[in-house]
């Protein structure tokens, strides 16, 4: 093995680049749970001003938060859209690659041989949308454990058998 | 199709009772205070009947939640894909899949008021965290001794297939042991290691205990008393000329320094003191301390990360530590470190010789990139300039005097030394490792296989993008090695160690 190696140019460039990887992207369902809770948070900071305005008699407050509270719900809201642009999980006959975020794209890459174990759940809201998420565990401690968000419940459980079918064969 | 616990199963019928007390528990010890006020204060006769519906109410609702939890809680044996499925939840549902031969050991586990209600919880483990392990609560006697006796069996079955392809593993060890080895830490050299290590946990201890007797004697009564602060004031009258306040400051400097060396020679005394590594055909046996004698024993297949610290000093000396982290189905693997301090660079490599299970050669070596500098010196200059805002607030007289030593202090060794950090940075991938060496005085070198590796993450700010710059992050069962900043070309090198994870056949602890 060592010595296939040392030619390290030639082999490097042949092997499967993780650059390369198509992403399936998660449900859309999933942004509409975070729009949802987000909304709510709006609502109730929104109440929350209006209750203000009884109280304070300082000129220009009420808008100055108004705008701060439009400002960074706008932000929340384009992150997760952005969140859901950046989003997905790929397949490969040896490992799993999961990607994720917007400001700091994250790609974690897993063995198949490493893996733990497999979980699937789902929350209240996520039933609520019909989505799920497959939970996949490493000996890697929670840097290298990853959660894929928002698949729908036969997509996860489909995801799920094939990996865990691949996490016996590899030993055999 | 008769294979036992193929089909899915509840818990024991007392399960519900078990859930329902331990709720029941929870619930009491949350709300106990305001209980016990009631049932002290008297409930008045008119809301008694109230109080009753009320609390009936409520245990109904927590009779019917301990049923729901307990007809959810479900697990089976699916001896087709030879894993063990567990599916649990009220609201949320969850479903876990544990492959045989992730299974690290069953065994039974009982609390006070399980041995009341006479059942077994029964806890799968797999190596990881203590989050990644399984509790079944509440199994009779019978069914979690049959649970425990098949899951063993399989495990086993599943394990003795595994071991073809690790023949010739065992044999190259055991004829690597050959050459057995041992090490011992002379007073001498433990005197050397204490008068060269790291003073400032010494001087560390001092002030701990400086502040715990402050904090005993009640905050010190005596500053606050008129006699020393006269006393006070007249030793500052007789040191008022700024060179004996000087000297008198750096009198005071050298003392602590000199007590915190001590400190730190007594400590390490106390610590290493007989320490002894000792080769034998499988392990290594590590042995060591005055006060409490510790032994430990290491087998290459656990060590999942290998790091040598020595400074200049040390170096010299030829004296390097050596910290193993080793993979355990304990509760936090980054915990469980080794540290064997003292040992020669011959004995160093004796150790990787022995704990290895490839030869090093060499590989190719990234450095970050500049950024990473800019960012450094940019992040410690922050500090700085909060002092001096907080100064031209405090005492704006002084601003220039004090613009000039923060100035100086920036450029004289913050500047330099960050240098010195980026510098330090590398990382070195080579067939068979990772090697990632930093620091300036502190000089670590952090060393993984790559077959040991767990998974990696790339991580990439959204303003690097352009510069095509990357952090790589190896996860190992014995900690992270993350190197920040780094081009492109390490990508291809990313491939490698998917690849070689991937082909590896061999168990990795």
């Amino acid at each position: 093995m060592e010595q296939k190696f040392t030619n390290a140019p030639v082999d490097l460039d042949s092997l499967p680049d993780y650059q390369e990887l198509t992403y399936t992207k998660v449900s859309v369902m999933r942004m509409y749970k975070a729009f949802l809770v987000l909304g709510l948070f709006l609502i109730a900071a929104v109440i929350g001003l209006y209750f203000l305005r009884e109280v304070t008699e300082v000129p220009g407050l009420i808008w100055g938060l108004a705008f701060a509270v439009l400002l960074i719900f706008g932000l929340l809201f384009f992150f997760q859209i952005m969140f859901q642009k950046n989003m997905g999980y790929a397949l490969r006959e040896h490992d799993i690659a999961y990607k994720r975020g917007f400001l700091f794209e994250k790609i974690t890459l897993i063995p198949f041989n490493r893996i733990q174990h497999i979980s699937t759940s789902a929350g209240v809201l996520d039933k609520l949308f019909k989505i799920a998420n497959l939970n996949i565990f490493t000996a890697g401690g929670a840097g290298s454990d990853i959660d894929i968000p928002g698949l729908t419940p036969q997509i996860a459980e489909k995801l799920k058998d094939k990996v865990a079918n691949h996490l016996t064969e590899v030993d055999e | 199709m008769n294979k036992p616990f193929s089909e899915p199963q509840l818990q024991s019928k007392l399960g519900v009772v078990f859930i329902f007390l331990a709720q029941f528990y929870k619930f009491l010890r949350a709300f106990g205070a305001a209980l016990i006020y009631f049932l002290v204060k008297g409930i008045s006769p008119e809301i008694f009947n109230k109080v009753i519906a009320g609390a009936l109410f409520f245990i109904v609702i927590l009779l019917s939640y301990s049923i729901i939890s307990f007809l959810k809680f479900k697990f089976y044996i699916d001896y087709k894909n030879s894993e063990f499925i567990l599916e649990k939840g009220v609201f949320d549902s969850e479903k876990v899949n544990i492959p045989f031969n992730k299974i690290q050991q069953v065994y039974f586990k009982r609390s006070l008021l399980q041995r009341l209600i006479g059942v077994y919880t029964v806890v799968i483990d797999t190596a990881g965290s203590s989050a990644n392990e399984i509790n079944i609560k509440a199994l009779s006697e019978a069914d979690a001794k049959a649970l425990q006796e098949i899951l063993m069996k399989v495990v086993r079955a599943e394990q003795d297939k595994g071991i073809k392809p690790n023949d010739i593993q065992i044999k190259e060890q055991l004829s690597k042991s050959a050459l057995a080895w041992t090490h011992t830490l002379s007073p001498i050299t433990l005197i050397k290691l204490g008068l060269t290590s790291n003073y400032f946990r010494g001087i560390w201890l001092i002030l701990l205990f400086v502040g715990s007797i402050y904090q005993q004697l009640g905050g010190f009564e005596i500053v606050e008393s008129e006699a020393y602060q006269e006393g006070l004031r007249g030793y500052l009258n007789t040191y008022s000329r700024p060179i004996e306040l000087f000297i008198l400051t750096a009198l005071v400097f050298i003392g602590v320094f000199l007590l915190g060396i001590l400190i730190s020679c007594i400590e390490i005394f106390i610590k290493y003191f007989n320490l002894k590594l000792e080769q034998t055909n499988d392990s290594l046996e590590l042995e060591m301390g005055l006060k409490t004698n510790t032994k430990t024993s290491l087998k290459p297949r656990r060590v999942q990360l290998l790091r040598i610290i020595t400074n200049p000093i040390q170096k010299r000396l030829n004296l390097q530590e050596v910290q193993i982290a080793i993979a355990s189905s304990q509760n936090d693997l980054s915990k469980t470190k080794i540290s064997i301090p003292g040992l020669e660079r011959i004995q160093i490599e004796n150790v990787k010789k022995f704990l290895f299970s490839y030869k090093m050669n060499t590989g190719r070596i990234f450095k970050p990139a500049i950024y990473l500098y800019f960012r450094l010196i940019i992040l410690a200059g922050i500090p700085l300039l909060l002092t001096g805002i907080v100064a031209s607030f405090v005492v704006p007289n002084y601003l220039i005097e004090i613009t000039g030593i923060l100035s100086i202090i920036y450029v004289a060794f913050v500047i330099p030394y960050q240098y010195f950090w980026y510098r330090a940075l590398s990382l070195e991938i080579t067939p068979e490792f990772v090697i990632l060496k930093k620091g300036v005085w502190n000089q670590k070198t952090e060393i993984i296989e790559l077959f040991k590796l767990q998974a990696v993450t790339v991580n990439q700010p959204i303003w690097y993008k352009k510069r095509k710059l990357y952090n790589y992050t190896f996860h190992t069962a014995g900690g992270d090695l993350s190197f920040p900043l780094s081009s492109e070309l390490v990508q291809k090198f990313i491939n490698y160690a998917l690849f070689r994870v991937e082909i590896d056949h061999q168990p990795w602890m």
